[in-house]
C-alpha cells in the first residue's frame, strides 16, 4: 500500500533531476510533489490510494448507496442498525445487524474485484434513511502496479493490495506528475533567489498608455502560490472522478 | 551528490553508491557500521530493504565499505513492478544513521525468461 499516487522519484525524473540536484530542488521537488498529490484528490473527490476503510451512511437514493471512494475492490462487512448513530451509541452495530453479502446486498461490479461505480445495492429496495445507521467496511482504490498502467494480471501483493488485469489508473498518476512539475516549476519561479527583477502577485492596477502595472504585496500575493491542477491533467482526471461522491 | 541507479527486472544489477558529507566527503564506513540501501516509496515499508550486515533471502548484497557496491539479485529485482522507485542509502552505526541520501531508481521492463 502506498501513500503517495506516484513515488517522489518520478517527479524527479520528470524534471531530469537525477544525477544532481540541490538542496533547494530537493525541498521544492517534496513540496510540489505533495501540493500536486492534494490537488488531484480534491479534484476527484476522494483519495485513490487502495486501502480499506470504515465509513458511515444514511440512505441517498432507494436501492443505491453511493460509497466515497472508487474503485470499490472488496466489501468486508455492512452494518445496518437504525440505532447505530455512527457507531457511538452502546452496543451499536451487534453482530445480528450485520447483513449477508450476495442475499441482503449487492456490489455493483464490471469484473471480479472492480466496482468502478462504487455503489451498493440493497435486496431490499430501500436502504434506511437514519443518519449515520448504515456502517461499511470495504477497500477501495488503485493499486500500484495499476498507477504504472502495468497490472497485465490480476492478484493480490503480500500487503493485500488487489490488482486486476486491465485496469489502469496510468492517467491518473501522469496527471499528479504533470501537476507536480507545473507547481516545482512555480515554486522556483518564485523562490527568493530567482526573484531579482520579477515579483509575485496579482494585479492591483494597469495603465495601457505608457504601460505599467502594479502588483499586490502581503497576502494577496501568497495567493499566487496555489497549486491549481493544470487544464491537461484535469482532462486526464475526467474519467476518475467520483461525482457520486457528491451524495454521499 | 546524487542516487540515480536503473535496473532491469528480473536481471542482477550491481551499482555502486557513494555517501558523502555537505562538504562531498566520502564518509568514512567503521568497523561494525551497516550500509543500507532501501527501495519503495518514500513513507512506507520499503520492497527492498538492503544491508551490509547480512544478503537478502535471494542473494542480494551490500558492500560494507563505503563507496559500497550493491549487488541486486534476480530474484530481488522481480519484486519490482518497472517504473520509478524512490532509494535511500545511509550508514547506520550504534548511535543511529549517520549520514544517508535519497534518490531514484528506475526499473525498465524486460521480455519474460531469465537468462542464464
Amino acid at each position: 500500500m502506498s501513500n503517495t499516487i506516484i513515488p517522489e522519484a518520478r517527479v524527479r525524473l520528470a524534471l531530469g533531476l537525477t544525477d544532481t540536484i540541490s538542496d533547494l530542488e530537493r525541498v521544492l521537488v517534496a513540496l510540489a510533489h505533495r501540493k500536486a498529490e492534494s490537488a488531484i484528490k480534491n479534484h476527484i473527490y476522494y483519495d485513490p490510494i487502495q486501502r480499506e476503510v470504515t465509513e458511515f451512511y444514511s440512505a441517498q437514493d432507494g436501492e443505491f448507496l453511493q460509497l466515497r471512494r472508487i474503485p470499490v475492490r472488496s466489501i468486508t462487512s455492512v452494518y445496518v442498525d437504525s440505532d447505530g448513530h455512527f457507531g457511538q451509541y452502546p452496543g451499536a452495530f451487534a453482530a445480528g445487524t450485520l447483513w449477508e453479502a450476495g442475499v441482503e446486498y449487492w456490489l455493483e461490479t464490471e469484473q471480479a474485484n472492480y466496482g468502478g461505480a462504487g455503489q451498493l445495492i440493497a435486496a431490499s429496495a430501500a436502504w434506511p434513511n437514519t443518519p449515520g445507521s448504515i456502517k461499511v467496511t470495504y477497500r477501495a482504490g488503485y493499486a500500484r502496479r495499476e498507477f504504472l498502467g502495468m497490472a497485465t494480471s490480476s492478484g493480490v501483493e503480500s500487503d493485500g493490495e488487489i490488482y486486476t488485469a486491465g485496469v489502469d489508473a496510468g492517467a491518473l498518476a501522469a496527471a499528479v506528475e504533470l501537476t507536480a512539475v507545473k507547481a516545482f516549476h512555480t515554486l522556483y519561479a518564485f523562490s527568493k533567489k530567482r526573484g531579482a527583477g520579477f515579483a509575485p502577485g496579482g494585479y492591483t492596477s494597469e495603465t495601457l498608455g505608457a504601460y505599467r502595472y502594479t502588483l499586490a504585496g502581503g497576502a494577496a500575493s501568497a495567493t499566487g502560490m496555489s497549486i491549481a491542477v493544470p487544464a491537461e491533467a484535469a482532462d486526464m482526471l475526467e474519467a476518475y472522478i467520483n461525482y457520486g461522491a457528491l451524495l454521499a | 551528490m546524487s542516487l540515480f541507479v536503473r535496473v532491469y527486472r528480473d536481471r542482477t544489477a550491481a551499482f555502486v553508491v557513494t555517501i558523502t558529507n555537505d562538504a562531498g566527503t566520502t564518509v568514512t564506513f567503521n568497523s561494525g557500521d551497516n550500509f543500507r540501501v532501501k527501495i519503495g516509496y518514500a513513507g512506507q515499508t520499503p520492497i527492498l530493504d538492503l544491508e551490509s550486515d547480512a544478503a537478502s533471502s535471494n542473494g542480494s548484497s551490500v558492500g560494507a565499505s563505503n563507496p559500497s557496491t550493491i549487488v541486486l539479485k534476480e530474484g530481488d529485482a522481480d519484486l519490482l513492478t518497472p517504473g520509478p522507485y524512490d532509494i535511500e542509502a545511509s550508514i547506520t552505526d550504534s548511535d543511529g544513521i549517520k549520514a544517508g541520501d535519497k534518490g531514484v531508481l528506475y526499473v525498465h521492463d524486460m521480455m519474460a525468461g531469465g537468462v542464464d
